[in-house]
């Protein structure tokens, strides 16, 4: 199981360093013309990454050129760190979030969101040799919004399954509200600032498993440090962890929202965001997709 | 000195270079029990040096020390440099002295009453409770009752100095070494710190005394000897040595033209 | 896990305080642990630069960990060393594996070195006549420096040794950016849920505050019970 250490630490750590070292070079503050100032993490690959040369890409970069076309709007991409994103719009610095943020309820009490681009599952990876690889309900799609019988006994499942074990989860207030409130006392939970941390220690064994979009695992167990890992248990949606990601905006921004929107409607009827999700995601992400 | 009292001092060819300079250039003097020896000489004529190689605080490139029947611990390696042959002889030899300095060295973390306490627990082996008996007898005798919980910063310079000369007392040693006792007081101070130096001497203490108080010298001490360029220039009784038939280079030092 | 018992913006406050002061256990936890480990290996550091062999090793260590900043020292040590097989496959993983233990050590190693600064100086600041009067008297080396060199020391250091202590307790912050859940890793949570930063950071700042202060005063009552003769 062992895997290349320091240059797994290069990939996984390098991307966040540059990132600190670019944002210096001052980026934000909106300039009061009709410049969009666009908020992204740069380290969600693949919604938004940041090239070694320090310029970003991803689905995200990719589709807000496409929305900002279509609303005639001069948009700019800065990244920066999740921690102080929501603040970055709140006070004006940045317009808009585009970050692959799920809509939660704990966030509609802070955010308005758009109309969902992408609907996409979290779901349970670690080491291929980790007991944890045989959790059961493989591939089994659990929506926390249809409650029963039937999802009881899968979360007891999955309680049973992680009881004792440590979890790493990325400190952004969906998948691990979700981990708190409904394994918070079976397992134990280790929060991270970045992805990049969170899969080295993943990596390392550190941890024993992370809950993580979908999106982001696809890729990530295709690369050579990835494939040491697997995806197990079930695919889950709803609840804490919200139905699909779309763009946030301040609440009063209204005609900004439903500007977006309607570009937004426009790209996933011509089948712009099925054509971007097969291309970066490997899969067709967009709401509307059966699965 | 006198031949029926035993022999506390014997100091031979005392030699000792900084670099290229030669400080001690060959020193012999010996002290019996009872011995006021004053040293007296100019400024850099190696009079402290002296002291200090006595107890080894500097170690002497040449020549042999001997105090209350016991040698130095000497030796020279094979460059010819000085080394302590054994470090328990040295510190057996250095608790038979005491050393009384200018600027008193007072230990700044500790009371009066245990900075006199402190040799003779930590060295000699003494007892806590008695050393602390003694030493409440000791300040009594320099007149410091009542200051036995001050610290040294608290005391005037005077005051330090005689709780220093306490502190030599109180592990009773053979040979007492003063360097300039007198030099960091002020002059009203002297007095208190000469007197009780001169009490010292009437006990019969064997007192090596590095100093610049003529009067004293020449009133309290049994010795004068006279230190010049890092040698014994003359020496004799106080009698001698302020009298008419002193050397005319001790008289020029004594008063300049 | 914020939101349902809070009711409103006191609630809210109320709150958030409450989880803060209940990380600051493992805050106190780790800065006892470094000040006990790095005061130890300070001492350690300039009993060796006595020696030729033992200086120059010294010297080494504190010029690489003064010399470089702790958030990377702490990177180091929980990421670089678990790259490392031998530690990674070694008897020692499940130590280096905790997150606690790896800023422990990361901190530890940085502080020592600051520390045995400190204590450098404070053994030159020694007035060399007070060694001088314990050597006449014919007290042993071990002695000596118990009796005299070490007290003198400690005294000496104290001031500039509770500056470090403070700055020490403030830099376990950094332990949360390795995941440990102290005060500014649980405040950092908190954040992260509520996007109120400004409050947020202002209790942990309120917090670190308290603990300053109680440890500056703490730092005083020694220096006082040492010194008795010191403000007068
Ligand atoms: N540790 C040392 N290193 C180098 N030179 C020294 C040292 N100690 C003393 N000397 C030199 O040796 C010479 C004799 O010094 P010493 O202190 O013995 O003189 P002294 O007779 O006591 O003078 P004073 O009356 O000024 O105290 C001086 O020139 C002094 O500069
Ligand atoms: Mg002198």
């Amino acid at each position: 199981m062992a895997f290349s250490g320091m240059r797994a630490i290069a990939r996984f750590l390098a991307p966040g360093l540059l990132l600190v070292l670019g944002s210096c070079q001052g980026s934000s503050a909106p300039n009061a013309h009709d410049e969009l100032v666009i908020g992204t993490e740069g380290l969600y690959p693949p919604w938004n990454f940041t090239r070694p040369d320090g310029s970003l890409a991803g689905f995200e970069p990719d589709y807000l050129r496409v929305l900002c076309a279509r609303i005639h709007r001069r948009c700019r991409m800065v990244a920066m760190d999740w921690d102080g994103m929501v603040g970055a719009l709140l006070t004006g610095k940045i317009d808009v979030i585009a970050d692959a943020v799920q809509i939660t309820p704990e966030r509609s009490g802070v955010l308005a969101f758009g109309r969902p681009y992408a609907l996409t599952t979290g779901v349970i990876a670690t080491l291929r040799g980790s007991p944890l690889a045989a959790l059961p309900d493989g591939g089994a799609r659990l929506d926390f919004d249809h409650r029963g019988p039937a999802l009881d006994a899968k979360i007891a499942h999955l309680r049973n399954g992680l009881a004792g074990k440590v979890i790493g989860v990325e400190l952004s207030g969906a998948f691990d509200t979700f981990l708190n409130q409904s394994l918070g006392s079976a397992v134990s939970i280790r929060y991270y600032r970045t992805m990049g941390e969170r899969d080295l220690d993943l990596l390392n064994g550190r941890i024993d498993a992370t809950l993580e979009d979908e999106s982001y695992l696809h890729p990530l167990l295709a690369t050579r440090d990835g494939a040491a890992l697997v995806l197990a248990g079930p695919r889950m949606i709803g609840g804490t962890m919200g139905r699909g990601e779309a763009l946030a905006f301040r609440p009063k921004d209204n005609a900004l929202r439903a500007q977006f929107n309607d570009a937004i409607g426009a790209t996933l009827a011509d089948g712009t965001v099925r054509r971007l999700g097969l291309q970066w995601f490997r899969m067709d992400a967009s709401p509307g997709a059966a699965r | 000195m006198t031949e029926t009292r035993p022999t506390v001092l014997r100091a031979r060819g005392i030699t000792k270079r900084f670099g290229d300079r030669e400080v001690l250039r060959g020193i012999d003097l010996d002290a019996a029990r009872g011995d006021v020896v004053s040293i007296l000489g100019g400024s850099g004529s190696g009079k402290s040096t002296f002291l200090r190689c006595l107890n080894l605080l500097e170690l002497p490139d040449a020549g042999t020390i001997e105090i209350a029947g016991s040698p130095a611990p000497l030796a020279h390696d094979a460059r010819g440099r000085a080394r302590i042959a054994n470090p328990r002889a040295l510190n057996a030899l250095r608790a038979k002295t005491a050393m009384v300095f200018q600027n008193f060295n007072l230990w700044s973390h500790m009371t009066v009453i245990d900075n006199i306490a402190a040799a003779p627990v930590h060295v000699h082996g003494m007892a806590r409770a008695e050393a602390v008996a003694r030493a409440h007898d000791l300040l009594d005798k320099v007149g410091m009752t009542g200051f036995a919980g001050h610290w040294p910063r608290q005391l005037s310079g005077g005051q330090q100095q005689r709780v220093a000369i306490a502190r030599a007392l109180a592990t009773d040693p053979d040979l007492m070494l003063f360097d300039e006792p007198t030099s960091a007081l002020d002059p009203e101070r002297v007095r208190e710190v000469l007197d009780l130096m001169r009490a010292l001497a009437g006990e019969g203490r064997t007192m090596l005394i590095v100093t610049h108080e003529m009067a004293f010298a020449r009133d309290v001490s049994s010795h004068v000897v006279h230190v010049r360029d890092g040698v014994i220039e003359s020496m004799g009784p106080p009698a001698l040595m302020f009298g008419p038939d002193a050397s005319p280079v001790f008289r020029g030092f004594l008063s300049p033209p | 896990m914020m939101g349902e018992s809070g009711t409103g913006e006191s609630g809210f406050l109320a709150d958030t305080a409450l989880a803060i002061v209940a990380a600051v256990p493992v805050t106190l936890a780790l800065f006892v642990a470094c000040a006990v480990g790095a005061s130890l290996l300070a001492g350690v550091l300039v009993a060796a630069q006595q020696g030729r062999v033992g200086g120059l090793v010294a010297r080494a260590w504190i010029f690489v960990f003064r010399g470089t900043p702790l958030l990377l020292q702490i990177f180091m040590v929980y990421y670089g060393l678990a790259a490392l097989g031998p530690v990674r496959h070694g008897p020692l993983w499940p130590a280096f594996r905790d997150p606690l233990f790896c800023a422990f050590l990361a901190m530890t190693c940085c502080c020592s070195a600051y520390i045995a600064e400190v204590l450098r100086a404070a053994l030159a600041a020694i007035p060399p006549g007070q060694i001088e009067a314990a050597r006449a008297c014919g007290m042993a080396r071990w002695t000596l420096g118990r009796r005299i060199v070490v007290p003198q020391m400690v005294r000496l250091a104290l001031p500039a040794y509770g500056n470090e202590l403070v700055m020490m307790l403030k830099s376990t912050s950094l332990a949360s950016s390795v995941t440990v859940l102290d005060v500014t890793g649980v405040a950092q949570q908190v954040i992260a849920h509520s996007y109120r930063t400004v409050e947020v950071f202002c209790l942990a700042a309120a917090v670190y505050l308290g603990l300053t202060a109680a440890l500056t005063w703490l730092l005083r009552r020694i220096e006082r019970r040492l010194d008795p003769a010191g403000g007068r």
